[in-house]
């Protein structure tokens, strides 16, 4: 079956910093890709080259096995939308919810979008009432509900989510997951969701790839990812992880104090500085494109 | 009630007097402005000892002054808001496209911003002058035409501001047009700044065509603008002060009303914008 | 209570039409980390103001008791206030980003914290600056002291913002969500140099927040805030142990748990969103979100005892 995103070995740099360094991903249709990574992994860069709104400096993204670049505008909106993260900038502060969501409607030549409009609202849990506020009448959980319903209005095959819980409160994250998980399933969508946060990617994703400055260090299934990390990165993360568990007091990722900075990446593996179990050979050799342990992990001690 | 909202009512209050003596003033004062009466030159305002027929006095050539204010706040204001519109219009356009595509397009922008802001206006007004000879029209386009730098400048830095948030970014992905993007998704989010600088850009087209008829390069005589009547009086400065008080005064006064309602409308819009 | 650094008893602070604090007591000792957990309109972090004198002109502040050390801080002028903060309480804030002047150096925004306060010379506050810029982990610190803020990464930022709340020695530390802004490779290395500063120095901890996670790690006592109240206040141990008040439970199933997570099964929610409280408000102000709820929490929600130490504010019982 044709994956429903593929992307093909893209990169993308910015004066000196290379966000994006040969990155590699097929996305199946239906299923739910988790992409984590720190600030300055270059998830939120990918996320916007996977959209269309920023071209890649080499490699092609295919979504639905049609060359993202050879898609017009409105072809390309019926196919992938996006859903951010922050619910304070991603809606037009001057604009009526209900001209928000219906704004993909109107962009496809569409006039009576009234009632799709309104049955977008219903399915996103937001009263019709709703239409006519402005953004800054509604609360953080409701505006994503409106982001939502905008990108889900068109019914398009994937939706890209960059963080898009992160700003809200946990209480109303967990019923933003809740209702994508749902919609998901009744519109059989491919969901690329792009979080930091661990715990929530576990239970949202089939998949998981984890991005270290620009690369995807480990991709490998839900729960395998999870259960059995094979790169050092991927483990020091999830250590990191703060559960609510009293008692256990504060765990020591190992990663030391220097930080990664994506416009001086490290020769060789780009996290041996950092890698509490670097050997030698890692600050000369590359690991890209190793597979073990059924997965890609980029990572010269896991190919042994 | 604070000092600034007294400031904004004073400015506000200014301008409506302007604007209404502007509209009606010519059908309530019944002297023509343009009739000269030789016998009744120089007639001094009613409050210095002048008669009831001319309340504000007449000039060198007996015309009424309240008429000739009146008038001339007509050509004032409709040069000012005419002269800011049209350099809104093109600073905003340029600013726009410069701020929103950057690369090349931007570098052409900034370099025609760069050669306007070496433009001298006065001679510039001089040259067009001499070529095509003064009126109205020709003020009006000299000053629309050169004084849209700040409509630019601030056009591109917010629309630089504007066009990375994510509202952008779902409409570019949710199909919409780049017209689109621009007009109905850029282009309000800056009004509100730009609205700040028309205000200010009225005030200084008002000034600017007050200098340019002193100098003679503005609005043709007789019509009675403010800057020609105080050309026109400087002869008569010392004798006759009045006739170069009147229409001073009454320059000072609008301009002064039209930056402080510029300033209160800058707090007013700036704060709502924050909340 | 005796030995407490920092003592807060009826506090209330409003806004125009709003009441954003309606009566929260805590009380943090020597030693001691104190959680403020709450999610957006609770009134967290507006007690840490309202604590610190730092309130926007035209809130009103009360308080039954307000007292750090022996100090009354309800008395205080804002001068008296501005002698003691940064001094005797420090304070970290969220965004380290914003936090520190991008005009000036680490270095010069470190010493003149020092010299406002302690006077004497240039000399000794650069020393003491650099000595405190190795205490929070910062290698090569006469190095960082010349640097800009924005040459340094937000884990190092917010070192230096600790370093600075730290410069004069400060008993009490006030952090309104000092890691959240951060990657959680970083968060736990923050967390960690608290704890041990608060071990070295015996500081009195005040922490804000809203990761749970964060709580049950590094706290020792928990008071969890709704629409303005302490709803529920505890030991750690107990409070994640045997959490009483509906709010409480309620966050506790929302929050996914690595290794424990079921993909197939929702998310516990919360359904709703956090009501705006004006004067005259009656009742339990959770009522209309709690799948407990009965006609007498629209009259009151009394405080109940679980145990010694563990309060909340619920009609249900224990």
């Amino acid at each position: 079956m044709t994956p429903a995103v593929e992307i093909r070995e893209v990169s993308k740099q910015f004066g000196p910093v290379r966000a994006v360094d040969g990155v590699n991903l097929l996305v199946p249709q239906g299923g739910v890709m988790g992409i984590v990574g720190e600030s300055g992994c270059g998830k939120s860069t990918l996320a916007r080259i996977v959209l269309g709104l920023l071209q890649p400096d080499a490699g092609e993204v295919l979504v639905e096995g049609r060359r993202l670049a050879s898609l017009d505008r409105r072809t390309r909106a019926r196919l992938i939308q996006p859903v951010f993260q922050d619910p304070y900038s991603s809606l037009n502060p001057r604009h009526r919810v209900r001209d928000i969501v219906a704004l993909p409607l109107r962009a496809q030549g569409e006039r009576d979008v009234e009632a799709k409009v309104a049955d977008m609202l219903a399915r996103v849990g937001l009263d019709a009432a709703m239409g006519a506020r402005l953004p800054g009448q509604l609360s953080g959980g409701q505006r994503q509900r409106v982001a939502i319903a905008r990108a889900l209005v068109l019914e398009p095959r994937i939706v890209v989510c960059d963080e898009p819980t992160s700003a809200l409160d946990v209480s109303v994250q967990a019923q933003i997951l809740n209702l994508l998980a749902e919609l998901r399933r009744e519109l059989g969508l491919t969901l690329v969701f792009i979080s930091h946060n661990l715990a929530v990617v576990e239970h949202i994703a089939t998949e998981v790839a984890v991005m270290y400055l620009g690369r995807i260090v480990e991709h490998a299934e839900g729960e395998a990812l999870f259960q059995r990390p094979a790169h050092p990165y991927t483990k020091a993360l999830l250590a990191s992880v703060l559960t609510p568990d009293p008692g256990l007091g504060i765990p020591d990722s190992g990663l030391g104090e220097s930080y990664p900075d994506p416009a001086n990446i490290p020769p060789g593996c780009r996290f041996h500085p950092r890698c509490p179990v670097a050997i030698d050979k890692c600050r000369t050799t590359s690991p890209d494109g190793i597979t073990a342990q059924g997965r890609l992990v980029e990572c010269l001690l896991a190919a042994d | 009630m604070r000092l600034r909202d007294l400031a904004t009512g004073l400015g506000a209050l200014i301008i409506a007097v302007t604007a209404l003596a502007a509209l009606f003033g010519p059908a309530l004062v019944h002297a023509d402005p343009f009739a000269q009466d030789l016998t009744h030159r120089l007639v001094p305002p009613v409050w210095m000892g002048g008669e009831p027929a001319h309340p504000f006095g007449t000039d060198q050539l007996g015309r009424d002054y309240l008429a000739r204010l009146v008038y001339g706040a007509r050509i004032s204001l409709l040069i000012g808001v005419s002269a800011a519109v049209t350099s809104g219009l093109i600073g905003t356009t340029l600013g726009v496209l410069g701020g929103f595509f950057g690369g090349w397009v931007d570098d052409v922008v900034m370099f025609v911003i760069t050669c306007r802001l070496s433009i001298p206006l006065i001679l510039v007004a001089l040259a067009v002058v001499s070529a095509v000879g003064s009126s109205l029209a020709v003020v009006v386009l000299t000053l629309g035409l050169l004084l849209w730098e700040r409509f630019a400048v601030v056009a591109r830095t917010t629309t630089m501001q504007i066009r990375n948030l994510d509202y952008v970014a779902a409409a570019q992905a949710a199909g919409a047009s780049r017209a689109h993007v621009l007009l109905r998704e850029v282009l309000p989010n800056i009004a509100h700044h730009l609205v700040v600088v028309a205000t200010l850009e009225v005030a200084l087209a008002i000034l600017l065509e007050a200098v340019l008829s002193f100098l003679g390069l503005g609005v043709p005589p007789p019509l009675p603008s403010w800057g020609l009547m105080i050309a026109e009086a400087k002869d008569y400065m010392f004798f006759s002060p009045w006739v170069i008080m009147v229409p001073g005064l009454a320059l000072f006064t609008l301009v002064l009303g039209i930056n402080l309602l510029g300033d209160g409308l800058r707090d007013l819009l700036g704060a709502s914008r924050d909340a | 209570m005796p030995d407490s650094v920092l003592e807060v008893g009826g506090l209330r602070v409003g806004f125009r039409a709003v009441e954003a604090v309606r009566g929260v007591d805590l009380a943090v000792a020597r030693g001691e980390t104190h959680c403020l957990v709450g999610e957006s309109g609770s009134g967290k972090s507006v007690t840490a103001l309202a604590v610190m004198g730092l309130l926007p002109r035209g809130a009103r502040r009360g308080a039954d008791r307000l007292r750090f050390g022996e100090a009354d801080l309800l008395g205080l002028s804002d001068r008296a206030m501005g002698r003691l903060r940064g001094d005797r309480i420090g304070m970290v804030f969220q965004e380290p980003m914003t936090s520190l002047n991008p005009a000036y150096t680490v270095g010069s925004q470190l010493t003149e914290v020092y010299r406002r306060h302690r006077g004497g010379s240039q000399r000794a506050a650069v020393d003491r600056a650099a000595e405190l810029l190795g205490r929070v982990g910062i290698s090569a610190p006469g190095r960082r002291l010349g640097q800009f803020p924005h040459q340094l990464s937000g884990g190092l930022r917010q070192r230096v913002m600790i370093a600075m709340a730290l410069m004069c020695g400060p008993e009490l530390l006030i952090a309104d969500e000092p890691t959240t802004a951060l990657d959680v490779t970083v968060q736990a290395s923050i967390l960690r140099l608290l704890a041990n500063l608060q071990a070295e120095m015996g500081l009195a901890l005040l922490l804000i927040t809203h990761d749970l996670g964060v709580v049950a790690r590094i706290a020792h006592r928990v008071s969890v805030m709704y629409a303005g109240q302490v709803v529920e206040t505890a030991p750690s141990a107990a409070l994640f142990a045997h959490p009483t008040h509906p709010y409480t439970r309620g966050l506790l199933a929302s929050v996914p748990v690595p290794g424990k997570v079921r993909r197939d099964e929702p998310l516990g929610s919360i359904p709703g969103t956090v009501p705006r409280i004006g004067p005259g408000f009656q009742g339990c102000s959770f009522r209309d979100r709690c799948p407990f709820a009965m006609p007498e929490c629209a009259i009151e929600a009394p405080l109940r005892q679980r145990a010694p130490g563990h309060a909340y504010l619920c009609q249900l019982p224990p």
